[in-house]
């Protein structure tokens, strides 16, 4: 039986990119095989990890903050998870440093401790990590620190109360109006660029990760803790990514196991190396729907079927969350068309999806065919020819044939803004995105 | 427009859902209002148009919680902002995604298209949220080319002033005078005009001069200066609004650094016929010290040209205005000329006591008279004819900067602080102008007492002490003394702003000064203690316990109270010190120096000493020392007050004294009762129900269950009244109780008084967002657990 148009808009909502993936809500995710999150979890309850440092890297969209999410609750009980939403505490994530990331960690374990088990860390702790962080700053800055432990923003997963999607909404409501987790002032957010440059081995900058081990040590009276750092994905400048991952160790010091979101371009070997030393990588690779451009790269027919298997399982769940059944929306050649294009990215494929989910319930289709599938990925593919240049263009065809990108601030961009994919099989290959028309006809 | 493939995408879009969606259409900036206009107008039947411009730093407009039903959002701004700004802003609306869900409806933005890149990097977030971007290539057909040239010049006309605010002179220039910022300002104006002959410039004028009050918002307080003659320009065309606008948000504090020229005042008020305005404007400067404010004859004009507004009736208006300015040029009025025509127009202001004194003829000596001789008793009024007239009873301004300074000083001794705070002012306002090329003790005189009487405002304060140590350095001969109160009272009014590198400086030139002169060792040791404390705060706790020996060895053993108390202080600096670098031996013997010292001076704060040495000795472990010692404070109470009794209790536990421990505790409840009895309210309450918790529990490990539960319920009998008092506020003690019985009652397999307990936290917690806390949804799983285990039982 054909869709109304009631249907499709059910469908349309559910498939919005606006709505939040929420703790309860992941099982409309389905769980890749090679999730991270239960990686690092069997690593650490392993104990052969015991103060494992991770980055999560992946494409923007492909579900690093996800899988913290899924991380925290994997191991709540176990753990003191302490949370830092980094991208909402700082004005400008390029500027921000490792100093100022230290003292997140530090700030928001005081805060975790106090707000979630009204446990106290020693008053002499909090004064010791403030005394530390203000030997740190910058003279051109004025900034009242005590302040700025209250003004770190904590993430918002750990204060999800399990339950159904109403109960966890309404939990995240009140989290939002007790902790400012989610609300935040419109004011701007104080950290990024406050601190003095400074090199490892500083003696300012090992008395602040001294008193930061110092606030973990205290907070495991409750449990041990396990740090999760979200944002550093959202980097948008190649020397600061270097800067936080390859030059310093610092943030790998802290005694206690550490997961940060990384950006995408931590994922090429050459910007990878030097960061190696320090962390353990996990990488969030995309699905592989399609056989890879460049010649030389190889990946076998059954990844690519579980790939689209996997990017079927997720539109089925979409349609089952909306009372649809798969095979009534969508013939099989749109549904393969919309997955191929999705290159593997899963908001895409949902962008792709509710675009073309849209398309039929206005021509009051009874079901997405290949010509209105065809339609959607048409007016996807135009987003991308807005920010279009030459020199991304020469990029793109370039990974196109070789499988990589050169490197450098170009190849970073286009990682960003998923002009390019990243893929994975025991090896890394790249691909351009396949809305993108590189050959026009 | 209505064939374009964009416009049929987004007609459609809102068709199949006219929820909350975002849709970016790229365009040209400059035709962002037009084209919004136009594409609203095709889009009416989807809802009434809602307009939002951004703003730098301001998302307030486009997040307002209350936004309407039915409407089409149209949001543009980012065309208008140069590009750094632009950036800023975009980077913000990124954090503050989450919070566009208030809008109700479609959100249309009209994005420059060259602005897109730097969206897409500084707002991914926002971006990803898109149902829609497009490009709009074919608008530019429907819109005409007036209005498209208007819409360009202004856009050009907001950057370019936006801009030019990165182009401000620093300060430098601005101490130079004001003549570059006016003709930086006219010319700006002058390029404006060129524009159009329609508002722009005082559009350029006033956005300008919104820039510069959210730079000074931000801290940047150099480019403000240029601020105030902008606004009088857009103001003074009577047009705009700035100024009761920027009063409203309380951004009008502006900074001049040079009286205005005759030539510039005339300027100013040149293109109205009245200067009204003025005056508040000067108002909004009255809080800055380096005021300088208008000339006399300037004064003069402004006052002679506010009564056109008597002449029309607007008395509210004249009244503000004259009050204004008598508030800020008090101790000029009577040199402007204008005396005579304030005096005969006062009595619209409705003073009675001014009406009085109008009757009859020589009052105002009189007046000034009474005031200086029986000040204490005088009203506010008083206080301020004193200021006005003052000058025409004792012409020399010498004699009256000291009459007011010692008017203003009884004043502060009777505690009527603002009315003192006024007359020392006033002073020192007069000893200012007398010149500070010989100045006079009692100009520092005036400036400590004003400093002393400015208790809360510390950032005030610390200017006023450093002018006293300014001016007490000038004076000659050298009045040691003077110089090293001003330095004392620098010292702690920097260290309690902060800066105690500053602190540190001024108390080793105050000690030195004492070396050096005046040989005070009980002067000497209060400075050193000072300077100790100082270090203290800087964690240079070793310097500190050196000064603060220093300090006990030369300060005389007189026992008088004065040196008492500093000894105190100086035993208590060392304590603090001691522990802080883990000497706790030697900082308990300092604490026991402490007792020893007070014990004579105040039996109250001796008692909270002794409470506060047992409980370290309890927390170090010294059991037996602890209990001698808060033995000796229930004694010392008269067993009228509790805690040393719950103290005491506390240590007997510890000991395994089981008996005794209860006799302590019931004995602390029974004060508590009495307390609560003789009708204290809320803390008594709390007091009580918390000492009743600790014998609940001392009775359940003493297996004594029954009159456990049967106390625990009374604690929480007390706390659940003092919960109704405060509804507004999450019961923690109350929890915290309840909690307790539950568990007890479970324990004991009172399964139904516990079920009982733990869903009355769940009540409780209901309102507040501890429902969601891990101590709450823990007592939610108890809750299910002895619901069970009640159920069998009952079926049993």
């Amino acid at each position: 039986m054909g869709q109304t148009r009631d249907a499709w808009r059910r469908l349309y909502k559910v498939c919005d990119p606006k709505e939040r993936l929420h703790v309860d809500e992941l099982n409309l995710f389905v769980e890749r095989p090679d999730s991270v999150a239960r990686k690092i979890a069997n690593s650490l309850r392993s104990g052969f990890d015991e103060q494992g440092k991770w980055v999560i890297c992946g494409s923007v969209g492909t579900g690093k903050s996800t899988e913290l999410t899924k991380l925290a609750e994997i191991l709540r009980e176990s753990y003191l998870i302490v949370g830092v939403d980094l991208w909402r505490a700082s004005a400008r994530i390029d500027e921000v440093s490792a100093a100022e990331i230290l003292f997140c960690i530090g700030a928001a374990a005081v805060r975790t401790a106090e707000s979630r088990f009204g446990h106290q860390v020693d008053p002499t702790l909090k004064k010791h990590l403030q005394t530390a962080f203000a030997g740190l700053l910058d003279d051109r800055h004025s900034v009242e620190v005590a302040e700025l432990v209250e003004g770190v923003t904590l993430l918002a997963f750990d204060l999800l109360a399990p339950g159904a999607v109403g109960a966890a909404k309404s939990a995240m409501k009140a989290a939002r109006a007790a902790t400012g987790a989610q609300v935040l002032p419109i004011g701007r957010p104080a950290l990024g660029g406050l601190t003095r440059p400074v090199k490892d081995g500083d003696p300012a900058l090992d008395a602040l990760v001294w008193a930061v081990d110092q606030i973990l040590s205290d907070v495991a009276q409750i449990r041990a803790p396990l740090v999760l750092v979200d944002g550093l994905d959202k980097l948008t400048r190649i020397d600061a990514i270097r800067d936080l991952f390859a030059t310093s160790r610092t943030l790998a010091k802290p005694q206690a196991p550490l997961v940060y979101t990384g950006p995408v371009t931590l994922m090429l070997a050459a910007e990878w190396s030097a960061a190696a030393n320090y962390f353990d990588r996990a990488r969030l690779a995309n699905l592989v729907v399609a056989e890879p451009t460049a010649p030389s790269r190889r990946a076998a027919p059954q990844q690519i079927e579980d790939g689209r298997t996997a990017a079927r399982g997720i539109v089925s769940r979409r349609c089952e969350s909306a009372g649809i059944e798969l095979s009534s929306a969508f013939t099989t050649q749109a549904l393969d068309l919309l997955i191929r294009k999705s290159g593997g990215l899963i908001r895409q494929l949902l962008q792709l999806v509710r675009e073309s989910v849209k398309l039929a319930g206005m021509r009051d289709l009874e079901i997405v065919d290949e010509m209105t599938a065809r339609s959607a990925c048409d007016e996807w593919r135009k987003e991308f020819e807005i920010t279009m240049t030459g020199v991304r263009r020469e990029e793109l065809e370039y990974i196109e044939a070789h499988g990589e990108p050169k490197g450098g601030q170009v190849s970073h961009e286009l990682l960003l803004w998923n002009y390019a994919i990243p893929y994975a099989n025991g090896e890394m290959w790249f691909a351009p995105n396949p809305l993108i028309e590189l050959r026009k006809a | 427009m209505k064939e374009s493939h964009w416009f049929k995408r987004l007609e459609i879009a809102l068709e199949f859902d006219s929820g909350f969606e975002i849709f970016l259409l790229l365009g040209r900036g400059e035709l962002a209002r037009p084209a919004l206009a136009a594409i609203a107008e095709q889009l009416q039947r989807f809802g009434t148009p809602s307009w939002h411009r951004l703003h730098i730093d301001d998302l307030d407009s486009l997040l307002t919680t209350e936004q309407p039903g039915g409407v089409v959002h149209l949001v543009h701004g980012f065309e208008r902002m140069p590009a750094a700004a632009a950036a800023n802003l975009a980077a913000r609306l990124n954090l503050n995604r989450d919070r566009l869900e208030v809008l109700a409806g479609p959100v249309i933005f009209w994005i420059a298209e060259d602005f897109y890149e730097e969206l897409l990097r500084q707002a991914p977030d926002f971006v990803a949220w898109r149902s829609q971007a497009t490009l709009v290539s074919d608008i530019e057909s429907l819109i005409s080319p007036d209005v498209a040239a208007e819409e360009r010049l202004l856009c050009h006309a907001q950057i370019e002033a936006g801009s030019a605010c990165a182009d401000l002179p620093p300060l430098d220039i601005i101490d130079a005078g004001r003549r570059p910022i006016l003709d930086w300002l006219t010319e700006t104006s002058t390029r404006s005009f060129r524009y159009s002959v329609d508002d722009h410039p005082l559009r350029v004028a006033k956005w300008c001069a919104w820039q510069l009050a959210r730079l000074r918002e931000a801290g940047s307080y150099g480019w403000v200066p240029a601020l105030l003659p902008s606004l009088l320009l857009t103001d003074m065309t009577g047009v705009g609004d700035g100024i009761g606008r920027l009063w409203e948000q309380g951004a009008l504090h502006l900074v001049v650094a040079a009286p205005l020229s005759t030539q510039e005042f005339e300027t100013i008020v040149a293109g109205n016929g009245e200067n009204r305005l003025l005056a508040p404007v000067f108002d909004g400067n009255s809080a800055h010290a380096s005021i300088a404010g208008l000339t006399d004859p300037q004064i003069a004009i402004m006052i002679e040209r506010s009564f056109a507004d008597l002449g029309r009736h607007e008395f509210e208006q004249w009244r503000i205005v004259m009050m204004t300015t008598l508030r800020l040029f008090e101790d000029r009025i009577c040199r402007v000329g204008v005396l005579a025509a304030v005096i005969s127009h006062w009595r619209h202001l409705g003073l009675s006591s001014v009406q009085r004194g109008l009757e009859s003829r020589g009052w105002r000596e009189h007046s000034f008279r009474s005031a200086v001789s029986c000040g204490v008793d005088l009203e506010a009024n008083e206080v301020s004819e004193t200021l006005i007239f003052g000058p025409e009873v004792f012409p020399q301004p010498d004699v009256l900067a000291l009459k007011l300074y010692e008017f203003g000083k009884r004043m502060r001794e009777v505690h009527q602080s603002s009315e003192a705070e006024k007359l020392l002012r006033a002073s020192i306002s007069l000893f200012r102008a007398e010149g500070r090329s010989r100045p006079r003790p009692a100009f520092v005189d005036a400036l400590i007492s004003l400093a002393r009487n400015l208790e809360f405002d510390h950032e005030q304060e610390l200017l006023i002490w450093r002018e006293a140590v300014s001016v007490a350095r000038q004076i000659e001969p050298l009045d040691s003394r003077l110089l090293i109160g001003a330095l004392d009272g620098l010292a702690l009014c920097s260290y309690l702003c902060r800066l105690p590198d500053e602190a540190e400086r001024t108390l080793s030139e105050a000690i030195a000064l004492v070396d050096e002169s005046v040989h005070d060792p009980v002067l000497r040791s209060q400075l050193l203690c000072q300077q100790g404390q100082v270090f203290y705060e800087q964690e240079r706790c070793e310097e500190a316990i050196l000064l603060a020996k220093e300090a006990l060895r030369i300060l005389p053993d007189d026992g008088t109270k004065n040196s008492r108390l500093l000894r105190i202080e100086l035993w208590q600096l060392c304590d603090a010190c001691y522990s802080d670098l883990g000497l706790h031996q030697r900082a308990r013997e300092a604490a026991a120096q402490v007792i020893e010292l007070r014990r004579p001076l105040s039996t109250q704060l001796w008692l909270r000493d002794l409470e506060m040495w047992g409980e370290r000795l309890l927390e170090a472990g010294e059991l037996e020392q602890a209990r001698a010692v808060v033995t000796e404070a229930t004694q010392a109470s008269g067993g009228g007050i509790a805690y040393p009794f719950t103290l005491l209790a506390k240590i007997h536990w510890a000991l395994d004294q089981r008996a005794e421990a209860i006799e302590a505790i019931e004995e602390a409840v029974r004060i508590n009762r009495e307390g609560l009895d003789d009708g204290y309210g809320s803390w008594w309450t709390r007091e009580l129900a918390q000492a009743l918790l600790t014998l609940s529990s001392y009775l359940a490990q003493l297996q004594r269950e029954d009159e456990a539960l049967h106390v625990a319920r009374e604690a929480v009998t007390l706390l659940e009244q003092d919960a109704e008092r405060q509804p507004a506020q999450y019961p923690a003690d109350l929890v915290s109780a309840l909690r307790q019985l539950g568990d007890l009652a479970a324990s004991h397999q009172q399964f139904e008084i516990a079920a009982g307990a733990y869903a009355r936290i769940l009540t409780l917690a209901e309102p507040f967002p501890a429902r969601t806390s891990d101590p709450v949804l823990e007592v939610e799983l108890r809750l299910e657990e002895v619901q069970d285990l009640s159920d069998i039982q009952r079926g049993s």
